[in-house]
């Protein structure tokens, strides 16, 4: 894993549990074909997304992501998106994958978070 | 076509186009600082300070501060369609935002909830950009310029709101007029003018062109519509009656036009066509009209009731006219009038004494009334008897029939498609029969009308002369040039969409003196 310096909502995430960051362009336009086939693309901008896949996350780790997503709706407001060495910074929605309960209860396994940019900034 | 950069040009005609937009709106009407209202004695003839009338928005709508709002927009439909034979096209728009924080919610807590209100003005714009800057800050050009018709439609579900506007032309429409307005001898543009004067636009706010028809006389009395005088107007002189994208009431008459295609659409830039429909055609064309005509002076008015003015006192009478007169004969003394009269006595019923001290003080004539003003300079109480007034009405008295049919192979083939005018505003006979003659020249042929959804440019305009290649199944083309009569746009993440009725421009030939020749087919231009 490159050496990245994650924050998102304003927690610094320990890079020992991030296994991956991928990044999707989605783009906003709309693609038209012509009578004799030619294609055409009327477009407005491109929204990021990006996947963390975290690994295993012991209670208070799994505690502070969990509180981080709920702050969503009880503060109103998305969080902000920090990876200064790739340049983002940005305003994301954050969706969280199943995951898995260990067994005893203290660690969680699997966790995904689905990062989706707000605004076509990055 | 709207004036734009050869960029512009390109970007319309790539196969990758950034779009761009903007949307403003004056939700709280506010003024540009500095804008003053015209005062007698302080401001300069000519100056920036506008008349005020009634601080209705329709007097100067680009003096207003107009907000950015540009960032909320998820979609824009904006449509212009001109009909045949004559058109008053009006434009409309509709516009949803993004509405996730109740800011546009009418009754909110938002800061311009308030002001979330019918009647406000907006501008949209629309064009394209460099692929890496911001959507709203590309070469845009204005699309519309309006009033939010009615309270916004709020949806929930969706966090959406959604505007209904209308272009200020349609906002006229329904307008009645402030006071009756007669005119002798004026062109159809001309009235059309005066009448948008008397509602407090200024001719910058207007682009009046030439028309053909002369009105011997009209009338519109108070209260009247001014749509339904607009549409009686146009339809007379054949003409266009518009409002552009720059917010210019443009009248244009049905030879103003200019046939250079601005653009070609060939299979590599139309997406769907459709073939004509024969709704429009026309065979036989009937017009009537009752026409006003200025009579030779006559009785008008007359009273017969007994009106009291005391000593020293003045008593004010009105005549109410049963048709709009152009001219009234002040009433003088019956012992000396020769027209107009009135006769004065110490009794109401003109049994007594004849009273001599009874004066004229002044008249006002309007429109379809006078306002006599009495004074009374003698010591007795008297009475006036009786009031003639002579003068010279326009009374709707010349009777107009005109009835044209096509060819009778055309009627065979199409049968009876009667197209009816009933027109006070159309003078003679002769008009009448040339204006028949001339819709079935220009509307007696079927199949003149396409649709076609497009890759277009927001610049192209109703009126504009287009191109249109077709390559058929059999490998040939076929080639037209046609005026966009229709234009329906649509912005949203599905892209720039444009939709054009097109129709083909028919030229009636008008007789010209030592060029025509007698019996030809050439008309006789009303």
């Amino acid at each position: 894993m490159p050496d990245l310096s994650i924050t998102l909502g304003g927690l610094s995430l320990d890079m020992k549990i991030v296994q991956s960051l991928v990044r999707e362009k989605t783009p906003n336009e709309a693609n038209i074909r012509t009578l004799d086939g030619h294609l055409y693309t009327d477009y407005i901008n491109n929204l990021s997304s990006w996947t963390l896949n975290l690994a295993y996350l012991c209670e208070q780790d799994f505690a502070d992501i969990d509180e981080l997503y709920t702050s969503q709706y009880s503060d109103e407001t998305y969080l902000t998106f920090e990876v200064s060495k790739l340049d983002i910074d940005t305003v994301v929605k954050m969706k969280v994958s199943p995951y898995n309960f260990r067994q005893d209860g203290e660690m969680v396994q699997g966790l995904e978070l689905k990062l989706e940019e707000q605004a076509a900034i990055s | 076509m709207q004036t734009v950069t050869q960029t512009f040009v390109n970007r319309a005609n790539a196969s990758m186009r950034p779009l761009s937009w903007r949307f403003l709106a004056s939700f709280d009407k506010e003024y540009v600082s500095g804008t003053d209202f015209f005062t007698i004695g302080v401001s300069s003839i000519g100056s920036d300070d506008i008349i005020k009338g009634t601080g209705d928005v329709l007097q100067e709508w680009d003096k207003y501060v107009y907000e950015d709002y540009s960032e909320r927009v998820i979609s824009c439909e904006w449509s212009r369609q001109q009909d045949v034979p004559f058109s008053v096209a009006l434009g409309m728009m509709d516009i949803t935002l993004d509405n996730h924080d109740d800011f546009f919610t009418p009754g909110g807590n938002s800061v311009i909830a308030p002001n979330i209100l019918p009647y406000r003005p907006v501008k949209f714009f629309s064009g394209f950009r460099a692929g890496n800057d911001s959507p709203y800050s590309g070469e845009n050009i204005q699309q519309f310029v309006g009033l939010i018709e009615k309270m916004p439609e709020v949806s929930e579900s969706s966090k959406t709101v959604t505007f209904h506007c209308i272009d200020f032309l349609s906002s006229l429409m329904d307008r009645p007029m402030d006071e009756a307005l007669m005119y002798e001898d004026y062109r159809v543009d001309q009235i059309i003018s005066e009448l948008l004067e008397s509602f407090g636009l200024v001719p910058a706010q207007f682009d009046m062109g030439t028309a053909f028809t002369v009105v011997d006389f009209f009338f519109a009395d108070k209260g009247e519509k001014f749509g339904d005088i607009a549409n009686k107007l146009v339809q007379a002189d054949l003409g266009n009656l518009f409002m552009d994208e720059n917010g210019i009431i443009t009248y244009r008459n049905r030879q103003d036009f200019n046939d250079t295609p601005v653009y070609t659409f060939t299979n590599n830039n139309i997406i769907d066509l459709q073939t004509s429909k024969q709704d429009d055609l026309i065979t036989v064309v009937e017009v009537k009209a009752d026409a006003r005509s200025v009579q030779p002076s006559q009785k008008i008015w007359e009273s017969t009731e007994g009106i009291a003015v005391g000593p020293g006192l003045s008593v004010e009478v009105w005549a109410d006219f049963s048709e709009p007169v152009t001219s009234a004969d002040d009433p003088l003394p019956i012992a000396v009038a020769t027209t107009s009269l009135y006769s004065a006595n110490l009794q109401a019923d003109g049994s007594g004494a004849d009273y001599v001290e009874i004066d004229l003080v002044s008249t006002d004539l309007f429109s379809k009334s006078m306002k006599m003003t009495f004074n009374n300079g003698g010591l007795q109480n008297a009475y006036i008897t009786g009031i003639q007034l002579f003068g010279t009405p326009a009374p709707s008295v010349r009777k107009v029939y005109a009835r044209q049919e096509s060819a009778q192979d055309d009627l065979d083939q199409f049968g009876e498609r009667v197209y009816a005018v009933d027109n006070d505003f159309i003078q003679d006979d002769s008009t009448a029969t040339s204006l028949a003659l001339i819709l079935l020249n220009l509307y007696g042929e079927f199949g003149i009308i396409q649709e076609l959804q497009v890759k277009g440019s927001p610049a192209l305009q109703l009126s504009d002369t287009v191109t249109v290649v077709i390559t058929e199944s059999s490998g040939g083309t076929r080639t037209d040039n046609y005026f966009i009569s229709g234009l329906e746009n649509n912005l949203s993440s599905g892209g720039f969409n444009q939709r054009l009725t097109l129709k083909k421009r028919e030229q009636a030939n008008y007789f010209t003196i030592g060029e025509s020749e007698i019996g030809g087919g050439d008309l006789i231009a009303p």
